[in-house]
């Protein structure tokens, strides 16, 4: 008979005690922290910065990766995102009546290394148990704060015309990851998602004396979201160069024969960073052990709102389509 | 329409039982890809050759040099 | 012959003394332009006019409001291509879509090839698995494959929902039209590699216009139009086959002869042109049973003359014809976006409307 999780593991009572106690102890980096309701922290001096997401992901588990691992990476990159060293994480799981006792393991597991990677402590957090078919498995909501280190502000007002644009990486893994665990895609070798801390590289730019005026996670949308969230709040075109964009083996032929846009994968392990045009070859330098590229700049927009365009490898160009927010295949 | 795709034929495999041409598939590899293709209307193709696949069905056999 | 894009252009230039007017059919071919930015590095003299060609565009309203009254019903599954997904049904009730029935409880699937659909009819003997079939003669072969495997294995809980259309006869009815504005078809390619050349070279001859079969990378697209513009520099209104590669003048005779197993050509309706003589397949009797309008009892678009369930703002139909480009559409970039279309060709990725946002700013 498969362990599971009842509903009684979230009534408050001695089940949920032995649940906390045997199977989330490892998420906490100090057990005393499970008696008490809230965390006390010694905050070092500085701005904090603060952030909160929430994972639904299905599969669960997937290659390269589990929804754990993306529940605690995914908020120390946002951390990053902003110039932030993260520091802290709660986490809080809802997990649903049935789910096999094994797999909670797993990603228990997953996540705490998952922490350990990311620098990051996890010290408190919150576990409900809902009805079976109330939610796929595991909902998990993370909030986490970090410190912030950039000397100035990141954020899209920073960003001019002219500026460069740097991926820290290649395109697609992790969507190109969790499409081929849906559609059943026979790829070789298997697709594994990207998911990895971006703290390291952020670092390393700050360290270098370099302060983008951007930097966005390629997450949900991929680059062409992320991009076009940019243009929109920056007030500029976002051009890039499709030669020079560099995408993961398998998704070329994957988005192919789906008829999907390769730019509107997701990806866990990286970032555009919008860079000042005499900062940017630096930058590139700085990054690129981690294969980091320059696609393309910032521009004044052409059209009546600003876009994301590209630059075929014939010298046309195009707007790229906004990402309907669904990954539909197509055969037209 | 049509959104077909070129891939190279890597192997061929019928049926058990039943029409074997209506049940004839093909491992089509498309670049690091592959997938299992029918050949239901190509009774022709052979290992080796490029088809054009359309939805999982392959239509034509390529010629590199029409 | 390989050539670089950059010599077909050269030699485009080169031969064209005046303008012409281009329709590509084919949505796919509308969504390489697009994706490529090719109108822009044609001539200005040359104007490419996109199509009908675009399944999702002409499916009648009324098949997808069937398709969302199917998926509500608890024993059915509903499967389709991801294309259908967003395209509104348009009645005057609101503009509902697959998308927002599987939000509201529908049982919709999201399939990338016929054959799925067959693995899910084995597996779940207990509902009624139903493909909204949607396609040109390039997916008809797949479905007419799926209806005799179907049969073969004895399935009772498999149907089919079908919006399968023709080309030749719409291509036919644009250039029959008294205020037709196009010069010379680029034909779609992928349709001719199963129906090769017969009824294209009658389509050139009956009508006197120049009719290339293309194909859809760049460079055989730009060949496609050279070839076409050559024959109307020349004033020789025939076919010639651009994508030899892949079609042969017999087309695919195994495949012919599985569409005329299992389907009849017809009259029907295409949503914003009206009525196509020849323009749609239907089951033969014998493989009525798998009608899922038979099974069900709906009525057929055939037999219902076509309700015009358009948006009252929606000039789709002047559009798919080539009399209107997107952009001159008073709800174009407006009241009707990707994000909120107005009909199907803003819908459909490879949709002229579509198409037409996905022009760059500069190009209006």
């Amino acid at each position: 008979m498969v362990e599971r999780v009842v509903l009684g593991h979230g009534g408050g009572g001695s089940l949920m005690q032995e649940l906390i106690a045997t199977e989330l102890a490892p998420l906490y980096s100090d057990p005393a922290q499970l008696d008490l309701d809230a965390a006390t922290l010694a905050l070092p001096h500085g701005q904090l910065a603060f952030s909160s997401d929430g994972y639904v992901v299905q599969p669960l588990e997937f290659a390269g990766g589990d929804i754990g691992k993306l529940a605690v990476i995914g908020t120390a990159n946002d951390l990053a995102m902003v110039g932030a060293r993260p520091l802290h994480l709660s986490v809080s799981l809802i997990l649903e009546e049935g789910l096999p006792l094994a797999l909670l393991r797993r990603l228990v597991a997953s996540m705490a290394e998952a922490a350990a990677a990311s620098g990051v402590t996890i010290v408190t957090g919150d576990t409900k148990v809902v009805e079976r078919g109330k939610a796929d498995g595991v909902f998990i909501s993370t909030s986490g704060i970090g410190l912030l280190v950039a000397p100035a502000r990141i954020a899209p007002s920073a960003i001019r015309a002219g500026d460069q644009l740097l991926i820290s990486g290649d395109l697609g893994r992790h969507g190109l990851a969790i499409l081929a665990a849906r559609h059943g895609l026979a790829l070789e070798p298997l697709p594994s998602s990207d998911c990895a801390p971006l703290w390291p590289q952020v670092k390393a730019l700050l360290e270098a004396g370099i302060t983008p005026h951007g930097l966005r996670d390629l997450t949900r949308g991929g680059l062409g979201t992320a991009l076009a969230e940019l243009a929109a709040s920056s007030g500029c075109d976002g051009l890039l160069l499709e030669t020079e964009l560099p995408l993961a083996p398998g998704v070329d032929a994957s988005c192919a024969l789906l008829g999907l846009e390769p730019l509107h994968l997701a990806n866990e392990g990286r970032f555009v960073a919008v860079l000042a045009a005499e900062q940017a070859a630096r930058a590139a330098a700085v990054l690129a052990p981690w294969g980091a590229r320059l696609v393309g700049d910032m521009q004044q927009p052409v059209g009546v709102q600003p876009q994301v365009r590209l630059r075929t490898a014939l010298g046309s160009e195009r707007v790229l389509p906004p990402f309907s927010g669904e990954m539909l295949p197509r055969i037209c | 329409m049509c959104l077909a795709v070129c891939g190279r034929i890597l192997s061929i495999s019928t049926a058990a039982a039943g029409d074997p041409a209506l049940w004839r598939c093909a491992e089509v590899d498309f670049g690091g890809l592959s997938q299992t293709v029918s050949l239901a209307c190509l009774p022709q193709a052979r290992v080796g050759d490029q088809v054009l696949v359309h939805v999982g069905f392959a239509l034509s056999v390529v010629r590199d040099d029409p | 012959m390989t050539r670089e894009p950059s010599a077909v252009l050269a030699e485009l230039q080169a031969i064209l003394t005046r303008p012409w007017t281009l329709m590509e059919v084919c949505g796919g071919q509308t969504h390489s332009i697009v994706r490529w930015g090719l109108d822009q590095l044609l001539p200005d003299a040359l104007e490419l006019v996109h199509g009908p060609g675009c399944p999702v565009c002409v499916t009648p309203a009324q098949t997808i409001e069937q398709a969302l009254e199917l998926a509500m019903r608890p024993e059915v599954l509903l499967c389709s291509f991801g294309d259908m997904l967003r395209v509104p049904a348009g009645s005057a009730g609101g503009t509902c879509d697959l998308q927002q029935v599987r939000a509201a409880g529908g049982n919709v699937r999201v399939i990338t090839r016929p054959h799925q659909v067959l693995e899910l009819a084995r597996r779940q003997p207990e509902r009624q698995v139903v493909l909204l079939a949607v396609g040109f003669e390039t997916t008809a072969p797949a479905v007419a494959l799926l209806a005799e495997q179907a049969c073969a294995l004895g399935l009772s809980n498999l149907s089919l929902l079908l919006a399968q259309a023709r080309v030749v006869p719409a291509m036919a009815a644009i250039a029959a039209a008294p205020e037709r504005r196009v010069q010379g078809f680029l034909a779609a390619g992928h349709v001719a590699a199963v129906m090769g050349h017969g009824e294209l070279e009658q389509l050139a001859m009956r009508q006197q216009i120049p009719v290339v079969i293309t194909g859809f990378a760049p460079l055989e697209l730009l060949q496609g139009v050279l070839a076409c513009v050559r024959l109307l520099e020349a004033g020789t209104p025939r076919l010639h086959n651009a994508y030899a590669q892949v079609v042969r003048p017999q087309g695919n005779p195994a495949a012919q002869a599985l569409l005329r197993q299992v389907f009849a050509v017809a009259d029907g309706p295409w949503r914003g042109l009206g009525s196509v003589a020849g323009g749609v397949l239907q089951l033969r009797a014998a493989y009525r049973h798998l009608d899922a309008r038979v099974r069900f009892g709906l009525s057929s678009p055939i037999d219902a003359p076509e309700r015009v369930c358009l948006e009252p703002r929606c000039r789709a139909d002047q559009v798919l014809q080539g009399l209107l480009r997107p952009s001159e559409c008073p709800s174009f970039g407006t009241a009707c976006t990707p994000h909120h279309p107005l009909g199907a060709p803003m819908v459909s990725a490879e949709g002229a409307c579509a198409a037409y946002m996905q022009r760059s700013g500069r190009h209006g």
